[in-house]
């Protein structure tokens, strides 16, 4: 109690980071309504890969750690001061030269000093002993907090390189994984990973260590200073230390199972805000507003509840920690009582002194100290084991698709594309493509078309090899795509998606995006080509606009005009383009239609097509239906076969 | 994640107050932000008592509305606050009152000769202790002796009283959890309900200024803010208040020099705390955009993975990933380099403070003037008053934040709804469904130019009006004028003659159903979502409306069918899936009117086909409102209205507008001429398929 606030405590904190939170913040915590594991107990396995990632600054951790014991103990001999103060503080207790503090300072420095000593009056060496013990305090304390100081900045660079190291490992990882692992995997789980999951595991990974063991040093000092200034009155507290650990425990637990009721209800809360706001339009549309509320606020009951609940459970446990903490304390008041009057009243005994009494006060509280505190220890690292875990998996994970050892780098290509016999399915019980073959001469346009899911993007896909065919092959001017590496694939191959990703920046860098060297020149070039320059020259800044966050603040159609641009720019041989169905007015639709055309001039292209003059144009045609390519020719052939796409299109014409 | 909402904030916050000029230009932008919005949406400064405009002390005195409700559990709190403090420190009193006991009557018995029989010591047990027990004596007689007859028992005595205390603060502790959490509760409720209940009624005009991101932030984080703030302001500051004054009144109780030695570090505490805050405060902004640029560099390349791998760039976004880790990193080091010194700092003022009470307290002592207990006291209320003053500068940084955050929440609770009913507003009745818009002009709030300028026709009961257009020439904006989303500046739109003003809104939007192009669903099953607009529908009904929009086949596909949950947790659906179902849901109202905004783009022309056929059947005595590019959905409608730049330039049947000249003639024609056709070519006449072929 006394101590508390000399005691080292946790004020170091990094911003922004709610990580060092104890459990209580589920309130504030950001609004994933896709919830996953928040905490998970210790594992071994995750332990290790934690250390793994720690090991390369071992050597810092060692050190870091040697100099937390010593501002340890530093701290841990104040107590004993305070003893010295109270012991000679007492008017008419006999003051021993000898024992007292002043007198051994002194007598280490100069022999001769102590026995002059001897002579002062008891006040004046009183004085002399609060004087010498305060100095020698204060010196402590000094050195303590340099160390500390040291400590806390090593410590934390240490622990922020390795969250530094961790944070572009993950990055690396993530650009090496195939389309196979975005498709299958959440946006917002991927970006967990590289953010809060790494946060999370800040007071694990900077501090976990320093906490671990400067708590138990701390407890351990503590039980053996006790067991030393008296072994009996520390046996009478010293057992209230284990059964404080189980409630702890078992607190921790039932806190735990509380809390996590509280973020499941307030998911629910959050989440069903979020939708309402996003889904206002239709809310207002269809009437909704009262209703709306009832089931928002009955959600909000339910998290008050909770809440109060977990407050309940909080409210009776946190009290009966600190009431058994103060038994302690009663019991070595009563027992130090004792003893402080019968061995003052014997002269035989060695004397129990007031002063003593108050240090082991003092350290009971340190001993108590890092129990209780280890609740918050045990959060923020069953917090850090999910969190690590995590993002173990996600390093563990294997890209699908990957260069073969000996991958070739492909050589620059007319762009004939062929496939034998290609089957392939994304979870291999459902196959989405089946036996499919075709050639296509470099320059060739190829047109697929067909219903939604019937394989249009898959083969698309297969091409740019973000997926391996299971069987067969898939050439590109005779090289077998799984033998040549990706890079080199890649480099001569461009496709326009539906989407028509920007990146957040200017409209040049986005059109230059795959050819940074580009020059300015070619840029302009290539717009002008494509017939887009004047409608780029018209936006706030022309080239220099800012496109927004994800290309947001220019308008779709402008959007897929950048994106042409920037095929172009980059050059391919192979054109892969899946046409947007959005609808566009009828001004843009014409300069797209035109911009596509000289876009696709020269290159072999493979077109997912939903216009049909797209089609018209194409050289050939491939109609798919349930993974499997059940016609071929040009427009005008299938048209005279009458055949399923004549069908199709008749369909389509006469509505 | 707590990085880059606030980063948004600011950004949405920057966006409102300059973005006006540019998204004039470019309507497509803001459709980007938010799903369902119309393409001609342009956003305007606030209206009404500008939020912006009122004073840090306003926002202060309306931050604590919200303790009206509860302000009974607030006294209450504070109260136990106030208790507890006192029990408290009573501890630390006591505690030292005891060791004072125990030093005085060591102090006092060491003097006089060690020996007395026991026989004195039961005479006179206040004055020595009974401490020859011979040996031959058992300790429980021992102890009996001491603990009931010697100076002990005052000791026993006090540290019963003592135990007393720490029971009676164990109990109040219990209180103040369970009050703190109701009161802190109860006070999120009410902000969240409001909030959430002004959201919904704020209007259309209001949300397209905002992003959805944005407001969800306010009324999760801002509103965290808040609360945070005013409990910690009612709760926290009464509690800090008290116990400084509680301890120096302690402190000066016990000698009144102590107490002024005690003042002293106080100004160099507070200073170097502020100095510190203004210090670290620049850098933690900073570290937290970097992290937000870390943030928006990962999420583009988790978002636009495809373009990476496509163009082979991965080196390059690693590269720039490491430029921005790089620079975070730099900040993060500076920041621990201020924290390094800073704990060391504060814990020097700390001890020295404690320590000059030691000094100053045990020459006291010697001089029998204290006692030792006293000193004890000394650490424990020196502790206690530095701790609170750091506390004090925690609030008042909190106080920064949560003005910020009242700033913008009461932006959202100060906006006046755009469109109000008039009071006791009858119901619409159902009539045929005629819509007249007679002079109608409307402009979006802060806007220069208007959206609609004079716009009349009159469209009959049961027909089907077919808008078409540039994009951003008010054809969306017009079906809102509609369903009143927002009110004209101009003319009268009325529904089989009546005003639409004149009736409820309740009747008037019930009457009028939207599928917009893109589709918002809720995270719900497929039967509930198709049901949203009349919750009681049957099974039955929302099959056969399933049926007709086409959805039916692919709902039974799904894994739970009918049930199957559908968002973040469920069953993602294509887009033409998403906006069958919307049509299915629009069917199910069972509105008067329909307005298909651009409702059909989404679907594959086959399906679009079978819908529409489907929609024959149900359409009948409906009035329809069609908003298209492609001719072959427009040419079948009764009507046509063209749009351009806000004006009516001209109306009639697809065979009237193709004998005239104009906007629908040379847009016809270049669909028809076989080079720009989409894929599903206009239906019917054998010239049209000519054309295309």
């Amino acid at each position: 109690m006394i101590a508390d606030f000399l005691r080292p405590t946790r004020w170091f904190k990094r911003p922004g980071k709610s990580a060092s939170a104890p459990a209580g913040v589920p309130e504030k915590s950001p609004t994933s309504p896709e919830s996953e594991a928040a905490y998970k107990p210790l594992d071994w396995k995750v332990v290790r890969g934690i250390l793994e990632w720690m090991r390369p600054y071992w050597r810092g951790y060692v050190i870091t750690a040697i100099t937390g014991l010593m501002v340890n103990l530093c701290e841990m001999v104040t107590p004993r001061y305070m003893q010295q103060l109270i012991d000679t503080d007492i008017p008419g207790k006999t003051l021993n030269l000898q024992i007292s503090l002043a007198g051994r300072v002194l007598g280490f420095i100069h022999p001769a000093w102590a026995t002059e000593l001897a002579g002062l009056s008891r006040t004046h060496l009183a004085y002399l002993n609060i004087f010498a013990t305060i100095a020698l305090w204060a010196i402590t304390m000094a050195i303590g907090l340099l160390l500390q100081r040291w400590g806390i900045l090593n410590t934390s660079l240490i622990g922020e390189k390795v969250l530094f190291n961790l944070r572009k490992r993950v990055f690396a990882h993530l650009q090496r994984l195939s389309m196979s692992y975005y498709d299958k995997t959440k946006f917002g789980r991927i970006l967990t990973r590289g953010t809060s999951d790494i946060d999370s595991m800040f007071n694990t990974i900077v501090w976990g260590v320093n906490t671990l063991l400067s708590n138990v040093t701390m407890m351990l000092i503590a039980a053996v200073i006790l067991l030393v200034m008296d072994w009996r009155i520390a046996l009478a507290v010293l057992w209230l230390g284990p059964v404080l650990y189980v409630l702890n425990i078992y607190y921790r637990r039932r806190v735990g199972a509380a809390w996590r009721r509280v973020r499941e209800g307030y998911t629910q809360v959050s989440s069903n805000l979020a939708e309402n706001i996003s889904g206002m339009r239709v809310v207002a549309a269809f009437n909704r507003q009262h209703q709306n509320l009832d089931v928002f606020n009955s959600l909000q009951v339910i998290n008050t509840s909770n809440n109060v609940r977990a407050a309940v459970v909080n409210g009776i446990y946190q009290p009966l920690l600190g009431l058994i903490g103060f038994l302690g304390k009663v019991i070595i008041l009563v027992f130090g009582a004792y003893l402080v009057f019968h061995t003052a009243a014997d002269p035989s005994a060695r004397k129990f002194t007031v002063g003593e009494l108050v240090a082991m006060f003092i350290y009971w509280d340190w001993f108590m100290g890092p129990v209780i505190n280890f609740g918050n220890f045990y959060n923020d690292t069953m917090m850090a084991m999910a969190c690590a875990e995590r993002v173990q998996t996600l390093l563990a994970q294997e890209p699908q698709v990957q260069d073969s050892p000996g991958a070739i780098t492909l050589p620059p290509v007319k762009g004939a594309v062929s496939f034998e016999h290609v089957t392939f399915g994304y979870q291999s019980d459902k196959i989405v493509l089946q036996d499919i073959n075709f050639q296509v001469e470099p320059g060739q346009m190829v047109a697929l078309v067909g219903h939604t899911g019937c394989g249009k993007s898959t083969i698309i896909s297969l091409i740019c090899r973000f997926y391996m065919a299971q069987q067969g092959r898939v050439l590109i001017d005779g090289y077998d795509v799984r033998d040549i590496s990706g890079e080199s694939l890649h480099k001569q191959m461009g496709i326009v998606s539906q989407n028509n990703y920007l990146f957040t920046g200017t409209v040049m860098d986005n059109i230059r995006y795959a050819r940074p060297q580009a020059t300015d020149q070619e840029v302009y070039d290539a717009t002008k080509k494509l017939d887009c320059y004047d409608m780029i020259m018209e936006l706030k800044n022309g080239f220099q606009t800012d496109v927004g966050e994800r290309g947001a603040s220019v308008s779709l159609g402008q959007r897929q005009l950048i994106c042409f641009a920037r095929a172009f720019v980059a050059n391919p041989r192979i054109l892969l383009l899946d046409e947007a169905t959005s609808a566009v007015d009828t001004h843009t639709e014409l300069l797209i239609q035109q911009a596509l055309e000289r876009l696709t001039a020269n290159r072999t292209t493979f077109v997912v097509a939903h216009r049909l003059s797209t089609i018209v144009h194409a050289d050939l045609l491939l109609v798919l239906d349930h993974g499997r390519v059940v016609e071929r020719g040009t427009h005008q052939s299938l048209l005279a076969s009458n055949g399923r796409y004549a069908g199709l299109y008749r369909e389509f014409t006469r509505a | 994640m707590a990085v880059t909402r606030r980063r948004q904030q600011a950004k949405a916050g920057g966006a409102e107050q300059g973005g006006t000029g540019e998204q004039q230009e470019d309507p497509d932008e803001s459709r980007q932000n938010l799903g369902s919005k119309p393409e001609e949406v342009t956003p305007t400064p606030v209206e009404g008592i500008p939020p912006e405009q009122m004073s840090n002390f306003r926002l202060l005195v309306r931050m604590f509305e919200f303790v009206g409700p509860v302000k009974y559990l607030a006294i209450l709190a504070c109260a136990l606050v106030a208790l507890a403090t006192f029990v408290d420190i009573s501890t630390v009193n006591l505690t030292r009152i005891v060791i004072n006991n125990v030093s005085t009557v060591v102090g006092s018995t060491v003097k006089p000769p060690a020996l007395t029989s026991p026989a004195v010591a039961v005479q006179s047990p206040h004055k020595t202790v009974a401490s020859t027990a011979t040996r031959g004596e058992s300790f429980i007689t021992e102890i009996r002796t001491h603990f009931f007859h010697g100076p002990l028992r005052t000791t026993i005595n006090l540290i019963g009283l003592l135990a007393l205390f720490v029971a009676a603060s164990t109990g109040v502790t219990f209180f103040r959890w369970f009050v703190n959490s109701k009161l802190s509760m109860d006070m999120v409720f009410s902000m969240r309900a409001s909030m959430y209940d002004q959201l919904q009624r704020v209007g259309f005009s209001f949300h397209d200024r905002h992003s959805s991101g944005t407001l969800i932030n306010r009324s999760l984080s801002d509103l965290h803010n808040i609360r945070q703030f005013v409990n910690m302001a009612l709760v926290q500051i009464t509690e800090i208040v008290l116990y400084i004054v509680g301890y120096n009144i302690l402190l000066a109780s016990i000698s009144p020099m102590v107490g002024l030695v005690a003042l002293l570090p106080i100004p160099f505490w507070i200073i170097y705390l502020r100095y510190f805050s203004h210090k670290v405060q620049p850098i933690q902004q900073q570290i937290m955009a970097s992290g937000d640029e870390l943030t928006m560099v990962l999420s583009e390349n988790v978002a636009g993975a495809q373009v990476v791998k496509a163009f082979a760039t991965e080196k390059t976004e690693i590269g720039k990933y490491d430029k921005t880790a790089d620079r975070f990193f730099d900040r993060v080091l500076k920041n621990v380099g201020l924290f390094s010194n800073f704990v060391p700092i504060v814990r020097s003022i700390a001890t020295a403070s404690s320590l000059s009470l030691f000094l100053v307290g045990s020459l006291l002592c010697v001089s029998g003037r204290l006692k030792v207990g006293d000193l004890i006291v000394f650490g424990v209320a020196m502790g206690n008053i530095l701790g609170r003053l750091q506390q004090l500068n925690q609030i008042s940084n909190q106080y920064q934040t949560s003005i910020v955050s009242a700033r913008r929440f009461y932006e959202v609770m100060l906006a006046q709804p755009s469109v109000k009913e008039l009071p006791g507003a009858p119901v619409l009745p159902r009539g045929s469904g005629q819509v007249e818009f007679s002079g109608v002009s409307f402009t979006y709030g802060g806007a220069a130019k208007p959206v609609l300028e004079n716009v009349s026709f009159r469209a009959a009961g049961g027909s089907v009006v077919a808008l078409v257009g540039p994009t951003g020439a008010g054809k969306s904006t017009m079906m809102q004028l509609l369903a009143r989303f927002y009110d004209p500046d101009q003319g009268v739109i009325s529904i089989d003659g009546v005003d639409v003003k004149t009736i409820s809104l309740n009747s008037l939007r019930k009457s009028i159903c939207f599928v917009f192009q893109e589709t918002f669903l809720f995270s719900d099953t497929v039967a509930n979502n198709i049901r949203y607009g009349s919750p009681r529908a049957t099974d039955g009904a929302v099959e056969a409306a399933a049926r007709i929009a086409q959805a039916h086949d692919f709902i039974m596909e799904l894994p739970n069918g009918y049930q199957t949950l559908l968002g973040e947790r469920g069953t993602t659906l294509s887009g033409g899936q998403r906006q069958r179902l919307a049509i299915a849901r629009a069917l199910m109202a069972d509105p008067q009117i329909l307005v298909l905004d651009e409702a059909l783009a989404a679907i594959d022309p086959e399906t679009e086909h079978l819908i529409r056929r489907g929609l024959e059947l149900v359409l009948t005595h409906r009035t329809v409102f069609v908003i298209a590019h492609r001719l072959s959905t427009v040419r079948a409608a009764d009507l046509i209205l063209v749009l351009e730049h806000g004006r009516l330039t001209q109306t009639g049947t697809h065979e009237q507008l193709m004998g005239q000249p104009g906007h629908y003639r040379e847009v016809a024609v270049l669909q028809l001429s076989g080079d720009e056709p989409s894929f599903p070519v206009p239906p019917g006449g054998s010239t049209v398929r000519e054309a295309s072929l």
